[in-house]
């Protein structure tokens, strides 16, 4: 285990043990062949909650509304993925303005997104840029479509919720399918996760992740995208 | 807990705080403050102490956002998503969402005792499963009831150590004609369980209950502050 990863579980063991709820993130890539064969395997931690999503952890926590017009330190606001700050009169949550979609079929607003849709949901993205907090975007998306340089974005899975009772982990977990039909090999460096709120139509990415190596999809081959959030519960 | 062990639990609570900013993972501290005041004005007792008491409720709240995870399971308990308001009713659904919707769901009125900030007699130890106070003492000015004004909210942020706090506040006034001991406080925001089609309306939901060290004995015509501080610190 590496100096990184003790400090990870040092966190956990102690949020554990002063009941302070500390939520971890996960990446896993699946990268198969056309013939079915998983040639490429990655899995990381999410290192990059963003000012999006403690805003709107603190929003919900503290009660704050998010009437900020500027998006920065000591401001609460959201910015979406087009750049735009935007501001309410109420609490920024995955909430009214947008259902977390559940696990039946439905993707038209939440963490899912639906076929083709590469704004909302996981994305991945071909920008090598380092991951900074303030990052409210992708560096540059590799968008959906059969053409050089894109992928076939499928729909998000539904939620996938799992509980281990031994370690009080209750995870939740989501994925989505990106197909290679370019007639090339794309090139995976970055991965987000977008949240689309339903009433005002408003997209935030919570987190984005530069990934540890370059993640190569071939040609007529599958990218498996599978992002998880866990929360230790205290004994 | 003697003042050794308290420093040595504080020392364990910078830790975390220094591992959740390096490591970028919010973590969420809570602060109660509780001042009495006799009738002439002057404090007769303060109390200053971290809330070492999210509940169940708080933690799935969290994670229902976060993960955008339905709460969609009606059994309270281990491995479930779901809320448990104070008269005991789990609220759950298909798709369902846990969510604050507006900050004036912290925020009770004059004489509001269902919500906000509350206060009780009750001597239980915490528990991770409380959903609401033990003995809760109820607004009003008979005996063994306390005057609740409105719940009132401020913020400020540090921007050297970034941290972004905001406090709670409620007074309690004792015109019950005795004293009145206050043993437990609690945070209680209306939270809905609902999609956009339906669900439960805001309900009060105890998201942190601590049990005071000792009683604090507000006297009659004396007055009682509570401040409950919530705060994140942010990543550079």
């Amino acid at each position: 285990m590496n100096r990184e990863e003790q400090k990870y579980r040092e966190l956990r063991r102690l949020g554990q043990e002063l009941h302070l709820p500390i939520p971890e993130a996960f990446w896993e890539l699946e990268v198969r062949s056309r013939d079915g064969k998983v040639i490429q395997h990655l899995k990381q931690r999410s290192h990059s909650w963003v000012r999006n999503a403690y805003n709107t952890m603190f929003c919900q926590l503290a009660g704050k509304d998010a009437n900020d017009t500027t998006f920065g330190a000591g401001k609460i606001s959201g910015k979406d993925t087009g750049g735009a700050v935007r501001t309410l009169s109420r609490a920024l949550g995955t909430d009214y303005n947008g259902s977390c979609d559940g696990l039946t079929p439905g993707t038209g607003h939440g963490y899912r997104g639906a076929a083709a849709s590469d704004s909302t949901g996981i994305v991945v993205g071909s920008g090598t840029a380092p991951e900074s907090f303030e990052d409210y975007a992708l560096q540059t998306l590799i968008p959906n479509g059969t053409g050089a340089g894109q992928l076939s974005y499928v729909a998000s899975e539904p939620h996938a919720i799992s509980y281990d009772a031994v370690g009080r982990i209750l995870k939740n977990s989501l994925a989505r399918f990106f197909n290679n039909n370019s007639g090339g090999d794309v090139n995976v460096n970055e991965v987000g996760i977008i949240f689309y709120t339903q009433y005002n139509g408003y997209k935030y990415i919570y987190s984005r992740d530069k990934l540890a190596s370059t993640v190569t999809v071939p040609n007529t081959g599958q990218l498996k995208v599978t992002y998880t959030i866990q929360l230790t519960y205290p004994a | 807990m003697n003042s050794n062990e308290l420093r040595q639990e504080e020392a364990r609570y910078e830790e975390l705080q220094k591992l959740s900013q390096e490591l970028r993972i919010p973590a969420f501290e809570a602060f109660l403050q509780l001042e009495v005041r006799d009738r002439e004005g002057p404090v007769i007792k303060q109390i200053r102490r971290r809330s070492h008491s999210w509940v169940r409720n708080a933690y799935n709240w969290l994670l229902s956002q976060l993960a955008g995870a339905p709460a969609n399971d009606s059994t309270f308990g281990a491995g479930y998503i779901n809320i448990k308001n104070t008269g005991g009713s789990v609220l759950s659904g298909s798709n369902y969402r846990l969510d604050l919707r507006s900050p004036s769901n912290y925020l009770a009125g004059a004489g509001d005792a269902s919500f906000g900030i509350q206060v009780g007699s009750g001597s239980n130890p915490d528990s991770f499963e409380d959903y609401a106070l033990q003995a809760q003492i109820p607004h009003g000015v008979s005996a063994g009831q306390l005057s609740h004004t409105e719940v009132t909210r401020s913020e400020s942020y540090d921007a050297p150590t970034r941290v972004f706090k905001v406090e709670m506040l409620r007074y309690l006034n004792n015109n019950s004609g005795a004293d009145i001991g206050v043993n437990e406080v609690a945070l209680v925001p209306k939270i809905s369980a609902s999609v956009d089609s339906g669900g439960y309306a805001p309900s009060p939901t105890l998201v942190a209950r601590d049990k005071l060290p000792s009683t604090v004995t507000v006297p009659n015509t004396g007055q009682l502050k509570v401040t409950y501080t919530i705060q994140l610190t942010y990543p550079a």
